[in-house]
């Protein structure tokens, strides 16, 4: 492995690899940590928190083609903050990375970018809003009305946003608490939109709608040391209610579980830990390793039983640290398509 | 007299002190004249040969050519001497390996500035080595060798040849007929002859014979 | 049993000290030159590679600005927006004490993947973008300047000389580089549906990777010569080993046979001199290693400052031990004294118990041997001249110049003995026929000696005529090119005007250095307005021109193109030459050597006209007094110092480079030399002992063996001068191959070749020398040879 991903690796915030940066669960260092009853401004929220160690702007979309082929996009922005100062030049200690897939039945399309802040190179502005890391941007009037596009060398999309409902709050009123000894974020997310693009593959451009979801979250100690990885898991039903639901992985085989059910008005009901159950049913070997890509999914206070099955179980995200990220398909209890993604699976 | 040894000795370092090789050796040779050297191995013979030669220097004593000593030249004046008034004919490596039998034969009389081509072919032709002339050294047989080695030296017109066991390297058949021819041509052309020799028959066949016996003249 | 063996064998070298020595400071010798050779080229270009992936030039294309100016920081953040993936560097120096220190800066978030220092391993990044920073740079590096810096300092071996690595943002503090970069990398992957580089950012120019000057394909033409001195010192190091090795077996064939005969078998004989070469190739192999290490160390800083000032190339003045040259060191001592060592292991193989030292100097080399000789060098010397005629790419000029050499120095033997046979028909005395012939005859026991030398000479002669050639085109050039005595930068076309009204009174002309971008022949470079002035009309020469191509010029009828663009798209004088949409027929092609791009000259009024926008910022002043004009310039015109450039301080700086090449130049062929005279020396030791039944009959017959010394001492300078008659169009021929073919298709552009005829003669002196030198120990041994050793020759005792 080359020198600069070794060095990535050290400040990657997903939680598998956090276990092994000493200092990244403690907190400390300066960085804000998130708190109880959390009041939101908006849009500044919307906005990049340098005061915190990690934060992302995470958007997944489940799309119908005109080709009548189904389809998954990711976009995604990350900000790692290596101290909690942010300014102009090349010195501000911002970093910034972006991640872009399109998922198809059969192939599955990857792209990574970096970038540091304070050169207007990679940010987040509130108002109007925009999110960008080179020519990839997410970026409209206000955050529910919204034009997102990225490039690869094999692939690109443009698409149209439009938020169909209200942002929804997870945990405590946003306040989502990760382990059983208190770790915990600022999470939010706007599942409603409504999308509307052009898709580029190396077959040719497609005509896609559909719907996706955007995840905001931030902090600056995500789990705690004795967290593996985890899997998360965001479903949207057919009968207009959506699910989103993860479980922590532990290293003594417990998980730590957390979920919230919304309604198709935007109504929110958070679960606790061992509300929501996963169970792997099926393997997939990728990339040299078998990752979990058919799942029994339970929410038994909802009458959830459901099976979750990925639409394409190579969706490998093969950047400099590995994960993976995929549409899925919902069948059983409930039926409906959604977004699955798995960290932490060496 | 021709040739005057008188009182001659000659000593070589041994591993156990000096070897007298020559302790005190007299003798004389006069024009035309024949003699024959003979003695063990390491009699001194060849020693002596050597030094009428001017090819080595005696120790003490006087060698006399003609009325002059030549113990008392310098290396140029006894190169000079090999050059003009005495032939040898070794054993063998009598003859100079880059040059072919008809140089060869002629080198010694040009280097003493008394070429006479005439006077070579006569000898070559007497030695039966016309069909030769064109060759080198390497291509002809011991007994062609010493006949080339003995053209040379009398080409050159010396007053007296030296031969040093000149048919030593060669078998009984052709020694003969290589001595028969030297002595013919010895005689025609009226020079001395010394010949260190071990064979008593063919010592039997010079005008006189030395013997030598550590380094003395026996009887 | 193997115990006695050896012992015998090496009781031998105790007995024979002197010989021992020479075998061994033969051996060690040719490995010391050959090694030192090695370690310089292993040194230059450990830095140009250090340079290279300091720099990620090479495999990468690169964005800079057409002017040459740094790119505003803007500039790369909007490419970067378009979605260009290019990654920045600030790239400057520093001078601390007026030592000047590289500073590269990189942005290792961006940078393709083994760009930077290497070394940044986990958890480094974070010291490395934040904060005061780090800097990485060789141990050396650090000791020089690190103390200047409160900046914390990484060693890192694999970093160029005087430069250091840090984060972009360290640089661009150190340079004070403000909101600019000084390059952008291209990556080589990149995302659809890019715009044009020229959309959003006309200002800048993209350079595909090969395009740009690459430092170490400059630097070949200089390693060039390194590299025929490495070549020739390897063959004449082949050379002297056998030598010294068929010497030793030579002599030692009585102890051979009695070996033999009290028992021990043939098998184990051969084992033990193994092992006693091996023994020995080790201590002389280490010793030449060592020995080499000290040339290289010796001539490594010229070396350097060399490379500097003639290409800017950083090399480490200082010497590495690097396993490279010193496993090919000991390799080559391996190698040399194992194939000296095989004909030798072979006739002794092959040899009856108790052939005895009989030894014929007809059996060092037959006439077959002779016969296929010849045949190699009518084929190999063929073979040459097919690829100079046919020959195509740097494969067919190497070809060339391999073919050359080798069929020349088969060749060698063949035509010094039809000159000696020539000799001996002309000869009048015996002794000068039997001189001739002689010296003929020797001629198998010394060819391999000579060929070293032929080829030592040959290398000489043609490596030094490239290096003068070179040197006296480059003045030339730079005559031609640097004509003006004064140069000034000024900041804006007002200054301009200032400049040139000002120059109108205190210099006797001014001459603007009109520049614009063009596409010449379809290649992208720059076309040049030259004012119509005896600077240019005197200066310059052509390769090729109409006869009067400055009128035409002046007169804006012409145009004159650069020998690369000329080479490259064959374009000769008299084709149309279009610029800037006028059409110019070319009235001369001129050399312009090291200039990557295409380049024109048209007339500076019709340059005015075809690029009015241009004003003209730089100037060169002609004036007989550059001292007071450039005291004026500063005084009364304003400039600062640093925008005055004194013409002559320029040139000092180019000669000073090439005396340090010839420093180099001069010290290898003196050691070159000295091998080969070696070579002649253990040649004539290996002969001296088979010389006495040839020499012992003329001896007999009348010459003094002081007579005898004095020929062969003739003899070795005979043999030197006829090689040297040999060697002087041989490397007149090398000098060509290595101009006008290796250069062509290395460079694109051609040196002229110039002669030297008193460094030939002098060369062929110092030859001379050597080779009297080398025979003068054997020669004196020949004349103090006691009567009795040249007597026993014909008796049976020996």
């Amino acid at each position: 492995m080359n020198a600069k991903y070794a060095a990535l690796l050290v400040i990657w915030p997903l939680p598998a690899l956090a276990q092994g940066f000493a200092g990244m669960g403690t907190g400390a260092e300066g960085f804000a940590m998130p708190a109880p009853d959390p009041v939101f401004d908006f849009p500044a929220d919307h906005g990049a928190h340098p005061d915190y160690r990690i934060e992302w702007w995470y958007l997944t979309a489940n799309l119908d083609g005109a080709d009548g082929q189904e389809y998954g996009l990711q976009w995604t922005l990350f900000r790692f903050a290596l101290a909690p100062e942010t300014g102009e030049g090349w010195s501000v200690p911002q970093v910034w990375m972006g991640h872009a897939a399109v998922t198809t039945p059969t192939d599955h399309y990857v792209a990574e970018r970096f970038g540091r802040g304070g050169i207007g190179q990679a940010g987040v502005a509130a108002d109007p809003f925009e999110a960008w890391i080179d020519d990839w941007r997410l970026w409209g009037p206000d955050f529910g009305d919204l034009q997102m596009r990225a490039t690869g060398a094999e692939f690109a999309y443009e698409m149209q946003l439009d938020a169909q409902g209200p942002l929804v709050f997870h945990g405590a009123d946003g306040f989502s608490v990760k382990s059983a000894s208190g770790q915990a974020s600022y999470y939010y997310s706007q599942p409603f939109y409504a999308v509307e693009g052009v898709l580029t593959l190396p077959e040719g451009e497609v005509a896609v709608t559909g719907s996706a979801w955007l995840d905001r979250e931030w902090s600056s100690q995500p789990l705690s040391e004795d967290q593996t990885g985890w899997d998360w898991f965001s479903l949207s039903f057919d009968s207009g209610d959506k699910l989103m639901g993860f479980q922590l992985r532990q290293t003594d085989g417990t998980e730590f579980t957390a979920a919230t059910w919304i309604g198709p008005d935007g109504t929110t009901e958070a679960y606790p830990d061992g509300a929501f159950d996963a169970e792997p049913l099926g393997l997939t070997e990728v990339a040299g390793r078998e990752v979990p890509t058919r799942w029994q999914v339970t929410l038994p206070d909802r009458g959830v039983d459901v099976t979750v099955e990925a639409m394409n179980g190579a969706a490998w995200m093969g950047v400099s640290v590995p994960y993976w990220e995929g549409p899925v398909r919902i069948s059983g209890s409930h039926g409906g398509r959604g977004y699955l993604e798995m960290t932490g699976y060496e | 007299m021709l040739l005057d040894v008188r009182n001659v000795t000659k000593t070589y370092p041994g591993a156990d002190g000096p070897i007298d090789v020559l302790a005190g050796v007299s003798f004389t040779l006069g024009a035309g004249e024949t003699l024959a050297l003979t003695g063990e191995s390491g009699s001194g013979k060849s020693t002596l040969l050597h030094l009428v030669g001017g090819l080595d220097q005696p120790d003490g004593g006087e060698i006399l050519i003609d009325g002059r000593d030549i113990t008392g030249f310098d290396d140029g004046a006894r190169a000079a001497l090999r050059r003009d008034v005495v032939g040898v004919v070794f054993q063998q490596f009598n003859l100079i390996p880059s040059l072919n039998v008809g140089d060869n034969i002629a080198f010694q009389a040009r280097l003493g500035g008394r070429p006479d081509d005439g006077w070579n072919r006569e000898l070559a032709a007497k030695l039966g080595l016309e069909a030769q002339l064109g060759k080198y050294p390497e291509q002809l047989s011991g007994g062609q060798q010493q006949r080339v080695a003995i053209a040379r030296t009398l080409a050159a017109r010396p007053q007296i040849v030296l031969a040093d066991e000149p048919t030593g390297n060669l078998d009984e058949d052709t020694a003969e007929a290589v001595l028969d021819a030297m002595l013919r041509l010895v005689d025609e052309a009226g020079a001395a002859l010394l010949m260190v020799t071990h064979s008593q028959h063919l010592a039997a066949r010079m005008g006189a014979r030395l013997h030598l016996s550590h380094g003395r003249i026996a009887a | 049993m193997m115990g006695a063996g050896l012992q015998a064998l090496l009781s031998y070298w105790r007995r024979n000290p002197l010989q021992a020595l020479t075998l061994f400071a033969g051996l060690a010798l040719a490995t010391a030159l050959w090694s030192g050779v090695q370690a310089i080229n292993a040194e230059a270009r450990a830095s140009y590679d250090a340079a290279a992936r300091t720099l990620g030039e090479g495999s990468y294309g690169q964005i800079a600005r057409r002017d040459g100016e740094a790119i505003p920081l803007e500039a790369y953040v909007a490419l970067r927006r378009a979605g260009w993936l290019v990654s920045p560097v600030i790239d400057g120096r520093v001078f601390v004490e007026d030592r000047p220190l590289r500073i590269v800066g990189i942005d290792p978030l961006t940078a393709p993947p083994g760009i930077g220092p290497v070394g940044l391993q986990e958890g480094d990044l974070a010291p490395f973008v934040t904060g005061e920073g780090q800097v990485f740079a060789t141990p050396e590096t650090i000791e020089s300047f690190g103390e200047a810096f409160d900046i914390d300092f990484v060693p890192a071996p694999d970093i160029a000389p005087d430069t250091a690595v840090t984060d972009i943002s360290v640089a661009g503090r150190l340079l004070e580089a403000g909101d600019t970069v000084t390059r952008l990398i291209v990556l080589p992957e990149q995302p659809l549906g890019r715009a044009e580089l020229s959309e959003i950012a006309p200002d800048l120019v993209l350079s595909q990777p090969g395009e740009t000057a690459d430092v170490a394909q400059l630097t070949d033409s200089f390693h060039l010569n390194l590299t025929a001195f490495g070549l020739l010192s390897f063959a004449v190091g082949i050379f002297i080993v056998n030598g010294a090795i068929g010497l030793a077996f030579e002599q030692r064939r009585q102890v051979f046979r009695t070996l033999r005969a009290v028992g021990m078998p043939l098998r184990r004989l051969m084992v033990l001199l193994g092992v006693e070469l091996f023994l020995f190739a080790t201590v002389a192999g280490l010793t030449g290693v060592a020995l080499g290490y000290l040339i290289a160390a010796a001539l490594l800083p010229d070396v350097a400052a060399t490379l500097r000032g003639l290409y800017g190339a950083e090399v480490a003045g200082t010497l590495t031990l690097r396993p490279v040259w010193m496993l090919s060191g000991l390799a080559i001592a391996f190698i040399g004294t194992g194939m000296a060592a095989a004909g030798a292991l072979y006739k002794l193989w092959r040899l009856p118990i108790l052939a005895a030292g009989q030894r014929r100097a007809w059996a060092l080399a037959s006439v077959s041997t002779a016969r296929l000789q010849a045949v190699g060098a009518v084929v190999l010397l063929g073979a040459a001249v097919a690829f100079g005629l046919y020959g195509e790419g740097l494969v067919g000029g190497f070809s060339l110049l391999g073919t050359l050499l080798v069929g020349a120095a088969l060749g060698l033997p063949v035509v010094l003995s039809v000159i000696l046979a020539i000799g001996a028909r002309l000869a009048r005395s015996a002794i000068g026929e039997w001189f001739w012939a002689d010296t003929r005859q020797q001629l198998p026991g010394l060819s391999l000696a000579l060929m070293a030398l032929l080829l030592a000479m040959a290398a000489n002669i043609g490596v030094s005529t490239m290096v003068s050639s070179f040197r006296l085109t480059f003045i030339g050039f730079i005559d031609q090119r640097l004509a003006s005595e004064v140069y000034v930068t000024v900041d804006n076309a007002a200054e301009g005007d200032r400049l040139e009204a000002f120059g109108a009174e205190r210099a006797d002309a001014v001459l603007p250095l009109l520049v614009a971008d063009a596409q010449l022949a379809g290649l992208p470079g720059q076309v040049l307005g030259a004012r119509d002035h005896g600077t240019y009309r005197d200066n310059w020469t052509f390769l090729g021109a109409t006869d009067a191509p400055w009128d035409q010029i002046a007169a804006g009828e012409g145009a004159l193109l650069n020998e690369q663009t000329a080479r490259r798209q064959e374009v000769a004088v008299g084709d149309p030459l279009t610029i800037a949409g006028e059409v110019f027929p070319v009235v001369g092609i001129y050399s312009d050597y090291g200039n990557p791009v295409a380049q024109a000259i048209i007339g500076e009024d019709v340059f005015r006209t075809l690029y009015p926008q241009i004003a003209p910022t730089r100037f060169g002043l002609r004036t007989e007094d550059p001292d007071a004009l450039i005291a004026a310039l500063t005084d009364e015109f304003g400039l600062p110092p640093a925008n005055i450039i004194d013409q002559a301080g320029i040139k000092q700086i180019s000669l000073d480079v090439f005396e340090r090449t010839f420093t180099v130049t001069t010290a290898l062929n003196i050691l070159t030399l000295i091998v080969a005279a070696f070579a002649i020396l253990m040649s004539l030791l290996t002969l001296a002992g088979m010389r006495l039944p040839q020499l012992a009959p003329v001896w007999a017959l009348g010459l003094t063996r002081a007579r005898l010394g004095w020929f062969e001492l003739v003899r070795a300078l005979l043999l030197a001068a006829l090689t040297a008659i040999v060697a002087l169009p041989l490397g007149l021929a090398l000098a060509w191959a290595l101009l006008a073919v290796v250069n062509v298709e290395a460079f694109g552009w051609k040196l002229p070749m110039y002669l030297f005829p008193l460094d030939y003669l002098r060369l062929t002196l110092l030859a001379c020398l050597a080779a009297a030198l080398a025979a003068l120990w054997p020669a004196r041994k020949l004349a103090r040879t006691p009567a009795s050793h040249l007597l026993k020759v014909f008796s049976n005792e020996r």
